[in-house]
């Protein structure tokens, strides 16, 4: 009894020290906007004016920048994407800011990839517990925060969840210290962020081995599916116009992966059956002449600042002519196969 | 399932609790129910090898105990009537049996362990001799997957056989205590490798909960982790960029690559050792220690004796020994006049299997043989030593001696050691040649370690291995626990927090990036 009450009082002081320290070091992180997507003071100054929200992941985040589309389209938008969101947070987040917003059109940003979060697959622990770990810094109370780790499982990899957590804690003390800024968050953009472009395009010698050398996983998980139905449909029962995007990748990026018309499959039968539009800008005509490899990505499949502003301007456009009746079909390949002819590995 | 991840934590907390909520004579059952699932998850297929070592050892030690004991059991029983001579035939012919048994079953384990770990070796080298003579060689595209842990688990089911066999264990009557004993999950992968007689003592015995046992354990097992996820693991990325290229770097980089990795090879193995020897404390069973502060050994002799010493120790009573008993090496020694050849014949053996069960690769091979080349010079150059201290009035027991003797020592080790890290000899060569030929003065941060990304994360592990110093000094006098068993509970509660909290900033996305253990590989 003597050693299991001794036990306990370690047990306890340990515990209190560590809750003590975890506290110290995350909760002013949390309430910070030391990151770009510590936004949740941003999005509540908007509440109630946004009637357009685009939401995706990594590929999201760096190519929607709501001031061209805000400029072009006479809308005012809100891009909440962020690194490793799953297709579940995306929903989840849209929905808390359609709560309220007078929304009228949602814009989402998917895709199926390996490692990809935005994809209707189970990601891997650690980019789950990195997309976990930036939405439980972007919720506003304690107990969403509380409510959103346990229902999305993140007790599975609490190690990761925490450390990430306490890593943004430190660097947010770090920063605070040496007094060189803790504004992550610029209020202009309205969640738009990305990186200055470098060159991604392979060498002639690179090209001929990689070909085609790498394929997606492709199966669509059901439960992801399934929850992913539940939103699009009570939107759509709320009059929001829904607008599924995939946004431009890089020619590299297709020339590596195989089969990335069957990849899409399950989302394009989806959009037919429902309906919905679905734009994807991979394979836009003449994509190399607007996407330059070496100046339009900061990686194969994120859009650069270049890029960017060139997609932005784009996305808007197509979104004017098809509110102005006219059929944008053209713009695009119909698929993959018909596409890759004018890939600049094939055209070289 | 990765020993550095909550998951495994979990399970270890889930078989604490089962250990000592059940019956004490139960605990060994536990024991095996998670030793059985901690194999079942980490690698299936290789279960049946663990399955089938155990059985071979079960059977042909049960045999030989069998024997044994009908053979004291019929003399007994015949003391009047068997002469001498018939005693002495009797016993001579159930010998003969025993040994065919014991051979038989050595030859069965041994097989496994080489047809996995040396197959692949073997087929290079026979192809490489029938490439001279433009011969087609062997296929040796076959897929083996080599069972977790064979090295390890074969080696100490070997002691077990023997010591039966030389009277020096009695064989164990039930089956899954045997099974127990070999497949035990804390030293499965990567040792101790310990003798039956105490492990079998520490497993079968009945433990009752004792407080100091599991602070104790707790204690060692967070040390062991931040020596592992914080040290190794952080250290991992630098000692790699070394080996890939080192043909672009000073001198100064590749000692500093040299020495990181010695302690990243420490930090990493002794880490390991410290989690599941802490866990086993925790449960009261006391595993063998496999290191002894080696860095603060005054020779490499020395420095074998305190570094992975079950392994040492293994090999010196089933290799050493016999081989110096033995009538040839005897006979060598007697022909010679020099006692010392006998043991450098029997230092060549011992230098030669360990290099060869390090790894299936002459890189391995090499290095056993240069320690032991090393061992054996020294040993003869003892004398001459000797003499040229007491000529030169130096104080074998000065501290500038003792640190200046161990630097020396360490210094050789890592120079060894990291001839491992390649892939080829010539590799390992040429690492060793721009060391030492390479001549520029290291002018910047960046000449001395260009491997280095993050200042704060350097900083980091700078301050982890000087932690880790001042632990080894401080536990020249008494364990490192001892003391903080004197600082009062809220501090000490505060110290052990903090440190968790370093594992989960720096260690775990260390950990994420590469962070296996470098002896399961063996």
């Amino acid at each position: 009894m003597r050693s299991f009450k001794k036990i306990l009082l370690s047990a306890v002081c340990v515990l209190f020290s560590f809750i003590l320290f975890f506290a110290v070091l995350t909760v002013p992180y949390m309430h910070s906007e030391v990151n770009y997507y510590n936004d949740a003071n941003a999005r509540k100054e908007l509440a109630g004016s946004l009637d357009m929200l685009i939401c995706g992941s990594s590929h999201g985040v760096s190519a929607f920048d709501p001031k061209i589309i805000d400029g072009t389209l006479g809308c005012c938008s809100y891009n909440l994407s962020c690194i490793n969101m799953t297709v579940s947070d995306i929903c989840f987040l849209t929905e808390k800011e359609i709560e309220r917003n007078p929304v009228k059109t949602v814009v989402l940003e998917l895709h199926n990839g390996p490692y990809q979060n935005a994809a209707f697959q189970q990601p891997p622990r650690e980019n789950r517990a990195e997309g976990g770990a930036t939405m439980l810094a972007r919720l506003d109370s304690f107990s969403e925060k509380v409510s959103y780790y346990f229902k999305n499982r993140l007790y599975t990899c609490p190690e990761y969840v925490s450390s990430l957590l306490l890593s943004n804690g430190v660097t947010f003390w770090l920063e605070t210290i040496k007094g060189s800024g803790t504004n992550g968050v610029i209020r202009e953009d309205k969640g738009f962020h990305t990186s200055p472009s470098v060159a991604v395009e392979l060498t002639k010698e690179q090209a001929a081995e990689a070909y085609h050398t790498k394929e997606y996983d492709i199966s669509a998980d059901s439960k992801m599916t399934e929850e992913f139905d539940r939103f699009i449909t009570n939107w759509l029962d709320k009059n929001i116009n829904v607008i599924i995007v995939i946004t431009p990748m890089s020619d590299t990026h297709y020339w590596l992966y195989r089969d990335y018309d069957t990849s899409f499959k399950w989302l394009k039968n989806y959009c037919n059956e429902k309906k919905l539009p679905i734009y994807d800008f991979s394979l836009l005509k003449n994509k190399n002449v607007l996407f330059p490899e070496n100046d339009s990505f900061w990686d194969t499949t994120h859009l650069s600042t270049t890029g960017s502003q060139t997609f932005s301007r784009i996305f808007a456009e197509t979104l004017l002519k098809v509110q102005n009746g006219e059929d944008v079909s053209d713009m695009f390949y119909s698929n993959y196969s018909e596409a890759e002819p004018y890939n600049i590995y094939n055209l070289k | 399932m990765s020993i550095t991840s909550f998951s495994f934590i979990a399970f270890l907390f889930v078989c604490l609790l089962l250990y000592y909520i059940l019956p004490k004579k139960f605990q060994w059952i536990v024991l095996l129910a998670a030793s059985t699932v901690f194999y079942l998850v980490s690698s299936l297929k290789g279960a049946i090898y663990v399955l089938l070592t155990s059985s071979s050892v079960y059977a042909a030690t049960r045999i030989m105990q069998n024997m044994t004991d009908r053979q004291k059991a019929y003399i007994k029983e015949n003391k009047a009537s068997l002469s001498k001579e018939e005693k002495n035939a009797y016993k001579a012919r159930i010998k003969k049996k025993r040994k065919a048994v014991m051979l038989s079953a050595l030859f069965f384990e041994l097989a496994f362990l080489c047809v996995f770990k040396y197959a692949h070796f073997a087929v290079d080298q026979v192809n490489n001799i029938l490439s001279t003579f433009n011969t087609a060689g062997l296929n040796n595209s076959f897929n083996l997957i080599v069972p977790l842990g064979i090295s390890f688990y074969t080696f100490q089911s070997v002691g077990y056989l023997v010591d039966v066999y030389l009277g020096q264990a009695v064989a164990e009557k039930n089956y899954f205590k045997v099974l127990l004993f070999v497949s035990f999950f804390p030293q499965i992968t990567q040792g101790p490798i310990s003798d039956f007689n105490s492990l079998s003592a520490e497993l079968y015995g009945e433990h009752g909960f004792e407080y100091r046992n599991f602070s104790y354990g707790a204690q060692r097992m967070l040390w062991g982790f931040f020596k592992k996820m914080v040290v190794a693991d952080m250290l991992t990325p630098y000692v790699n960029a070394v080996a890939e290229k080192y043909t672009e770097y000073t001198w100064a980089a590749l000692a500093a690559g040299t020495v990181l990795y010695t302690i990243r090879e420490y930090a990493d193995f002794s880490g390991y050792m410290d989690i599941m020897c802490g866990y086993c404390e925790t449960l009261g069973i006391r595993l063998t220690e496999n290191f002894e502060r080696p860095f603060f050994s005054k020779s490499l002799a020395e420095f074998w004796r305190r570094w992975h010493i079950s392994l040492g120790a293994w090999l010196r009573k089933y290799i050493y020994y016999p081989v110096t008993m033995s009538k040839w090496d005897m006979k060598i020694a007697k022909k010679t006049g020099k006692p010392l050849i006998s043991a450098a014949i029997a230092l060549v053996f011992v230098w030669f299997t360990t290099g060869l069960w390090h790894g299936a690769n002459w890189n391995f091979i090499l290095w056993g043989l240069l320690n032991g080349v090393i061992i054996i010079f020294s040993l003869f150059a003892e004398p001459v030593y000797g003499r040229i201290r007491k000529k030169l009035n130096i104080n074998d027991s000065s501290f500038i001696i003792k640190l200046f003797r161990a630097a020396r020592t360490s210094l050789i080790f890592a120079l060894l050691e990291i001839i491992t890290q390649f892939g080829t000899i010539s590799e390992g060569f040429g690492f060793w040649k721009r060391l030492f030929t390479v001549n520029c003065i290291p002018r910047s941060f960046s000449d001395v370690l260009p491997f280095v990304s993050g200042k704060i994360s350097f900083l980091v592990i700078t301050a982890g291995i000087a932690l880790m110093l001042a632990v080894s000094v401080l536990q020249r006098k008494k364990q490192i626990r001892d003391y903080t068993a004197k600082i009062p509970v809220p501090v000490r509660s505060v110290i052990f927090a903090g440190l968790v909290v370093i594992i989960l900033i720096y260690g775990v996305p260390a950990s994420m990036e590469g962070g296996g253990f470098m002896y399961a590989q063996f």
